[in-house]
């Protein structure tokens, strides 16, 4: 497997300046982040607002350039400008709020802004356009109004924009903070899809833990740093690091943690109702 | 003292074949001093049903009775029922305005009249109970952070000291710290400054966390109305509209379907572990 | 009360005059309303009457669709109606006290009332067969010659696709933060003129603060996904001109060189 991320000793500051343009004060949003991931993983980056996840969720499309560091998208140097469009093709960007990326009136119409604005002729167009939206489910809907949708349809909707291009790799910003249950799933599931259906690789911002449950890594994000990073449940074992981080775990995790200090003698490291029930099984067949 | 909602419906472009009817036959009492938690799908009716208690929607059928009054009657003063039961809408930074923190708290209390220094004693009030820090007062909301955002909104509700609150999905989009502190600062008011709490979630988790009462909203009706217990007993015919139970009852049924009686009734993790302890503790010793 | 509103109310109906191309329909608009105005007798409005009711027809939109397009004007209509047959000098065949009313004053109140109520219905006619993306599309083919003369044509067309886009949004969003400020008692409806205005700081601030977040998320994620303006950009819907469009640009010239005919020789 090839690297289609490499991050090394990422850093990106943001300057303030006066109106002089005197520097007034320096911001490190992203401080010496290393991120590796293999082409086809499906990562997930938590962490609470403000923790520089988004910022460094710019960077894997080069709508923000490294400040310091190295970074490769696909064996392609971030931070130098004949690049910027390579690796915008490569790593496509679905971001929080579903109404505000949307650009066209219809359905379709909006999944093919991609492709029109590389120069892919009009029958492939249509040929990407058809398949994008089979990929998300939302096929149906093509000749449809994006205003007449439901969040989690209009976010499925960017995540076809974003494949019509035909990228190696997504990375969505927040995608469901926005959206009610119902929406959260369809789009998380449809995400998954991509990730073992068509081999794109994943990575996933977000605070909801439950999302996180099914990635093959996770990078936890606080103060521009990764102060934690494993398999999900690695990282879940850690309930009271998250928590000190602003973050939670899910609550069958939360439960085997809270049964576990008070002396129940449950496995670290329980992420799934399943398991739970299979940890029970077992304390009560030893016990008897 | 209660907020009577009878037989209450409201239907969108009557009369023409896209007639919707957001509320059908709505019939609820919420009395005072109740944590109320209402739930339901989205367009579900939930957030048109709110709208009618201070009348920012009026309904197309029935009565809205508040402390003994029929708010729909001639005389009556809504733009004084709008400080006595004050709503919070979703993502309510988005209404801030005012150059400083300060001034856009005091826009409530101003619009009802009252003298500067009753005014600015109610902002002050507001300012501390959301729990910002005194020094925000001065800055101007677009500066502050998500969270500090959301509760300076909330205290420009808070300033008008309505007697009920209504907060419409209060944590959507903050990180789970942020919840869990605006779910905090909102069973504090309930707590200790005696409001009548009616909270509009998606979360099953922190409706089972932190309300009495349940409301379950579908197709403009209230489904089921009870204790979270009594709610989520329901957890099959929930899922049917688009709903669940808190992840924990699932867990619970999991356990009893495995074998091990334990009651299913949990709705917090807290309950859960507790029931788990006690079962364990009198099988095993 | 904002959701009244309909903007870009297109009809969605399956026609000839919908399948046409839009330049073709845009074309037709600006000869239409040449025609309008070179047409200065009954004849030649009877022939446009004629034309224009066929027009519908075809369209398969319903009448009252093009009407609801006037209810906006009737004010304006009377009073230049009105304008117009007191004001103009000529031989008098009317008078009351003052008021006196001339053969030449009747004829131009009438050819005006005609005029801009088939200027409504035809341009009306055009929207509700056009989608607005269309419509932007028309425009930017149709006007592509002026990037020469550096006219940044595909950009105001992207310009006008986007604020269709968002205009329906922004409504919503108008509305919603007109419910919060009322919900802290803020009254938008009474008190001066002065009061009014100032009414409308607490609901014009957030808006333009979302306005501006929305423009700013917006462009960024035009950028990431390659957006680098009008230059290399291929289409998923070309105009292509059919048969039926050639057919319907010599209908337009026949159309237009009758009612000049009409002009002269009548």
């Amino acid at each position: 497997m090839t690297n289609m991320i490499e991050a090394r000793g990422l850093t990106h500051e943001y300057i303030q300046r006066d109106e002089e343009g005197n520097v007034q004060g320096i911001q490190t949003a992203v401080d010496h982040v290393d991120l590796d991931v293999k082409s086809g993983q499906f990562i997930s980056i938590l962490g609470h607002n403000g923790s520089g996840k988004s910022t460094l969720a710019k960077h894997l499309n080069a709508l923000l350039s490294p400040t310091e560091g190295t970074l490769y998208i696909d064996g392609i140097e971030a931070g130098k400008e004949e690049n910027i469009l390579n690796i915008r093709r490569t790593a496509g960007m679905v971001f929080q709020n579903p109404d505000n990326q949307i650009i066209a009136s219809v359905v379709e119409e909006d999944v093919g802004f991609g492709p029109e604005n590389i120069g892919i002729p009009t029958d492939e167009i249509w040929q990407r356009v058809e398949k994008s939206l089979k990929s998300v489910g939302m096929w149906e809907y093509r000749k449809h109004s994006p205003n007449k949708l439901s969040g989690g349809q209009k976010q499925r909707v960017a995540i076809a924009g974003v494949m019509a291009m035909q990228p190696k790799c997504i990375v969505l910003d927040e995608p469901t903070a926005m959206l009610d249950p119902d929406g959260r799933k369809d789009v998380i599931e449809a995400v998954h899809e991509l990730n073992r259906k068509k081999g794109v690789t994943i990575i996933l911002i977000t605070h909801y833990m439950e999302e996180v449950v099914d990635s093959d890594y996770v990078y936890v994000m606080d103060k521009g740093n990764v102060v934690l990073k494993g398999t999900p449940r690695e990282v879940f074992k850690q309930a009271d690091v998250l928590k000190a981080h602003r973050l939670d775990v899910p609550q069958v995790t939360e439960l085997a943690y809270e049964l576990r200090q008070a002396g129940v003698p449950l496995p670290e490291s329980i992420l799934t109702r399943e398991e739970f029930r299979e940890a029970m099984r077992e304390l009560w067949a030893n016990a008897k | 003292m209660s907020l009577v909602l009878d037989h209450v419906s409201y239907k969108y472009s009557t009369g023409t074949a896209y007639e919707i009817k957001a509320l059908d036959d709505v019939s609820l009492t919420i009395e005072d001093g109740e944590f109320v938690g209402i739930i339901g799908h989205t367009g579900s009716g939930k957030s048109t049903l709110v709208q009618h208690l201070n009348g920012l929607l009026k309904a197309t059928g029935g009565r809205i009775i508040y402390n003994g009054q029929d708010i729909y009657e001639k005389n009556y003063d809504l733009k004084d029922l709008r400080t006595q039961v004050g709503i919070v809408f979703q993502y309510p930074e988005h209404q801030l305005f005012g150059t400083t923190v300060y001034e856009d708290v005091c826009f409530g209390p101003k619009n009802q009249g009252l003298d500067d220094k009753e005014v600015a004693l109610r902002a002050f009030e507001a300012i501390q109970a959301v729990g910002l820090p005194e020094e925000c007062c001065d800055s101007s909301p677009f500066e502050l952070s998500g969270g500090q955002k959301r509760r300076a909104a909330i205290a420009g509700v808070l300033a008008m000291k309505p007697a009920v609150l209504i907060l419409d999905e209060p944590t959507a989009g903050l990180d789970p710290a942020g919840r869990t502190e605006i779910l905090n600062l909102i069973k504090d008011l309930h707590e200790h400054h005696g409001n009548t709490i009616i909270l509009v979630s998606h979360s099953m988790e922190d409706v089972a966390n932190y309300v009495d009462r349940i409301v379950v909203m579908d197709k403009g009706k209230p489904l089921y109305d009870g204790s979270p217990k009594d709610v989520f007993r329901h957890y099959k015919e929930l899922e049917l509209i688009g709903l669940a139970a808190p992840e924990v009852t699932y867990l619970m049924h999991d356990l009893r379907a495995a074998g091990f009686p334990v009651s299913p009734d949990c709705t917090t993790v807290a309950e859960a572990k507790d029931e788990i302890l006690r079962f364990l503790h009198e099988n095993l010793n | 009360m904002f959701r009244d509103i309909t903007l870009g109310q297109y009809y969605p109906a399956d026609s000839v005059l919908h399948r046409l191309d839009p330049r073709v329909k845009l074309m037709g608009t600006l000869v239409y309303i040449i025609a309008l105005f070179v047409a200065n007798n009954p004849i030649a409005i009877l022939f446009i009457t004629l034309c224009l009711i066929a027009v519908i027809r075809l369209s398969k939109v319903p009448f009252s669709f093009m009407v609801r397009g006037l209810k906006g004007i009737v004010v304006l209509l009377v009073v230049a109606g009105v304008f117009n047959l007191l004001l103009t000098p000529g031989e008098t065949i009317f008078s009351f006290g003052i008021i006196k009313i001339s053969d030449q004053g009747l004829k131009n109140a009438a050819l005006m009332t005609v005029r801009m109520i088939y200027l409504i219905i035809g341009t009306s006619l055009m929207t509700l067969t056009t989608t607005p993306n269309q419509l932007t599309d028309g425009l930017e083919r149709g006007l592509g010659f002026l990037t020469k003369v550096n006219v940044p044509v595909h950009e105001i067309a992207m310009m006008m696709s986007i604020a269709l886009r968002f205009i329906p949004i922004l409504i919503d969003e108008t509305d919603k933060i007109m419910k919060a400020q009322m919900a802290r008692g803020a009254c938008f409806d009474s008190g001066s003129v002065i009061d009014r205005a100032k009414a409308m700081v607490p609901l014009l601030v957030p808006l333009f603060v979302s306005a501006f977040r929305r423009a700013n998320d917006l462009a960024l994620a035009m950028e990431a996904r390659c957006y680098n303006g009008g230059e290399g950009r291929t289409k998923m819907k070309p105009l292509h001109y059919e048969r039926r469009d050639a057919i319907a640009y010599i209908g337009l010239f026949l159309f237009l060189a009758a009612v000049i005919v009409m002009g002269v020789i009548l």
